[in-house]
């Protein structure tokens, strides 16, 4: 219940900044009534509208359940199951994308698929490098020789590798 | 009429067309099988794979996977109770119920028949009605055309009925999305953030697969759900002329109200099944047998959703309004290729629609075989282990997403929509009218701002034809549909205590 909350405040406070953006485009307004801020200013007015009503009821519904728990005697729990794992694999994706330019997509995705199995999986260690070596070559016959696709090949050295594999 | 479709016929039957449907289909089945990758995933990450092909080639491929991943859904949920997509559930209670009972090969039989009428029933009526409602389109300006866009996106409350208010800000996300980029009417920049990725706006690829194959990625490594195979040895046994007989009228009645319920905007293929089911269990002699296995419980909701897959497709190509994710998603893959769904389509691309019609016929078809085929190798392919299929969607979304402009900027859009598409879904905000938002915020602000710069700013011009007047009233009542269903549910429950 507070994820819900701290979601719907974060719609809001986000929908909030934005709608002063969008005030900012007032001043390039043209000829038109209906200028270049009205369509934007109108769904963030929205959203604040609903976010806010949502926080509310929310924040409402977490205090109730909270305070219900509280007197029953339980244990409230906060810890959330897998967000660890998520949060990891949130990274290593951003990683993946992060070192794709410097490394080139051939050095960079085994690293990754390496990584993503190890969290996933991390006890079926035998089937990682079939699954690299699938993987990488699926993808290489459907964007690199099928679709002419120019993925990244990385700098220096790494742009030297990728073209030596064929890449 | 004759002439497009003997234009389209020989269009689609083009060895390598033919070839292109069979990879559609085949596709399709694989998607709509495996639990986890549905088929609007394999649309999102199909549409890459179009860049290198041409208009037609491109959209035979995803009309051929977007019919046969419908049918798909139900086959893991027969044979495992875990459908493989939301429309196949239904048929899974029946259909589980046969498979305990030893019959997975006939109901699996039954699945794919009532399937194919299903779903050729429903492009039959695609086939006819959509040239006749492209011409009435055709009258229509840019009143008419704003009061279709808020009738889409009214449509938001039948999407996300569970939560209307979540259901509105999603919407209302994706209409903020679309005013990203240069303005197309007063040429200013907004909300750039001083970024040359967004001055063309936030691409629409990476947002979908983002949203639909990255975040449902990052929710089951989350969950750890779906990460050990499943093995079973499965067939399917097509059914007797005697059942056939038996279920004809059962099936023909759903292939109905699923063709109907399709071209409603916002409602697809799985309300589609489930009303199917629910209409044939009203209708049956015996509604208690359903759920205990029995072959009609498997037809109905089948026959229904593949119909309205086909339905789907009316408002798409008659109006350029997309009522489903899945349609949203061939609305993207149109544009990409230089083409506007809508009453022009019918008469600038005549022999590209009558391939579409035809090509989901053919589609249709070719599940006989392809699934037969399919079936009997699934259980190798649903073993595929997540940890292996997890980080291979992830690769060939990031390689689809630079492949759309060698940008890397269009990969960190999709890493954004993937994370707001986890919370979304975690917190109960359904994605669809996101994507809904997206595609029609910019026919809806656009055509506002024609119509008043026309009408010299007079808001009245919005209902000032009769088309545009339904339509918004339409709209309005669209959207007010969870509250005056319960309203009326609420009158009949006292009509009948009194």
């Amino acid at each position: 219940m507070l994820g819900e909350v701290l979601m719907s405040l974060f719609i809001l406070v986000v929908s909030l900044f934005l709608y002063y953006e969008a005030t900012q485009l007032r001043q390039l307004r043209t000829y038109e009534s209906v200028g270049p801020d009205f369509w934007p200013k109108l769904i963030l007015l929205g959203m604040i509208i609903f976010s806010a009503y949502l926080t509310v009821s929310n924040l409402i519904k977490w205090k109730k359940s909270r305070r219900e728990s509280i007197n029953k005697g339980e244990i409230i729990n906060q810890k959330g199951e897998g967000w660890g794992r998520i949060l990891i694999a949130t990274f290593l994706i951003i990683g993946y994308v992060y070192l794709l330019k410097p490394l080139g997509f051939i050095i960079s995705t085994p690293l990754f698929i390496i990584g993503m199995m190890l969290l996933i999986r991390p006890e079926r260690k035998k089937v990682i490098p079939f699954a690299v070596l699938g993987i990488m070559v699926i993808i290489y016959i459907i964007f690199g020789k099928l679709l002419f696709v120019p993925l990244p090949k990385g700098f220096g050295i790494f742009h030297d590798i990728s073209i030596i594999l064929g890449l | 009429m004759f002439y497009y479709w003997t234009q389209g016929l020989l269009s689609v039957i083009e060895p390598h067309h033919l070839l292109i449907i069979v990879i559609g289909s085949s596709i399709g089945i694989l998607a709509g099988g495996i639990p986890g990758v549905s088929g609007t995933m394999a649309i999102a990450l199909a549409i890459p794979m179009t860049y290198a092909m041409g208009p037609t080639a491109s959209l035979l491929l995803l009309v051929s996977l977007y019919a046969s991943s419908v049918y798909a859904g139900s086959i893991s949920g027969i044979l495992f109770r875990t459908p493989g997509a939301p429309e196949g559930a239904p048929a899974t209670l029946d259909g589980y119920e046969m498979a305990k009972k030893g019959l997975a090969a006939e109901a699996l039989g039954v699945d794919i028949f009532s399937s194919v009428t299903g779903g050729i029933f429903g492009t039959i009526i695609l086939a006819l009605v959509a040239p006749q409602l492209a011409k009435v389109a055709l009258e229509f300006g840019p009143s008419e055309y704003f009061a279709l866009a808020v009738l889409g996106l009214g449509v938001v409350s039948s999407v996300g009925a569970k939560n209307e208010s979540k259901a509105i800000i999603s919407v209302l996300m994706g209409l903020f999305v679309a005013t990203v980029g240069i303005d197309m009417i007063s040429g200013f920049n907004r909300f750039t953030f001083g970024t040359t990725t967004l001055l063309s706006g936030v691409s629409f690829i990476p947002t979908i697969i983002g949203l639909f194959a990255v975040a449902e990625v990052l929710k089951r490594i989350r969950e750890k759900r779906g990460m050990t195979g499943i093995r079973s040895k499965a067939r399917a046994k097509l059914p007797s002329l005697k059942l056939i007989n038996k279920l004809k009228g059962l099936i023909l009645r759903s292939a109905a109200i699923g063709t109907f319920i399709g071209i409603l905007p916002g409602v697809g293929a799985t309300t589609g099944a489930f009303v199917g089911l629910s209409e044939a269990i009203r209708w049956s002699k015996h509604p208690e047998k359903y759920g205990t296995g029995i072959p009609e419980g498997v037809a109905a909701p089948e026959a229904a959703n593949n119909a309205a897959c086909s339905g789907a497709m009316v408002p798409l190509l008659t109006l350029g309004i997309p009522g489903s994710a899945a349609t949203a998603l061939m609305l993207g893959a149109f544009l990409i290729h230089g083409l506007r769904p809508g009453p022009m389509l019918f008469i600038q691309q005549p022999v590209l629609v009558y391939s579409i019609f035809v090509a989901m016929l053919l589609a249709n078809l070719s599940i006989i075989i392809l699934a037969k085929l399919f079936i009997r190798y699934f259980s190798k392919v649903i073993e595929l282990p997540y940890n292996v299929l997890g980080p291979g969607i992830i690769i060939f979304c990031v390689a689809g997403v630079f492949a759309v402009r060698n940008n890397f900027g269009d990969i960190w859009i999709m890493i954004i929509f993937a994370i707001l598409g986890f919370f979304m879904e975690k917190y109960n905000y359904p994605v669809a009218p996101l994507i809904l938002g997206v595609v029609l915020g910019p026919i809806a602000e656009q055509n506002l701002r024609q119509a008043m710069i026309i009408s010299g700013n007079n808001p009245m011009v919005l209902v000032s034809t009769p088309i545009s007047a339904i339509l918004i009233g339409l709209s309005v009542l669209s959207l007010f549909s969870p509250q005056l269903r319960a309203l009326w549910v609420k009158i009949r429950a006292a009509k009948g205590g009194n």
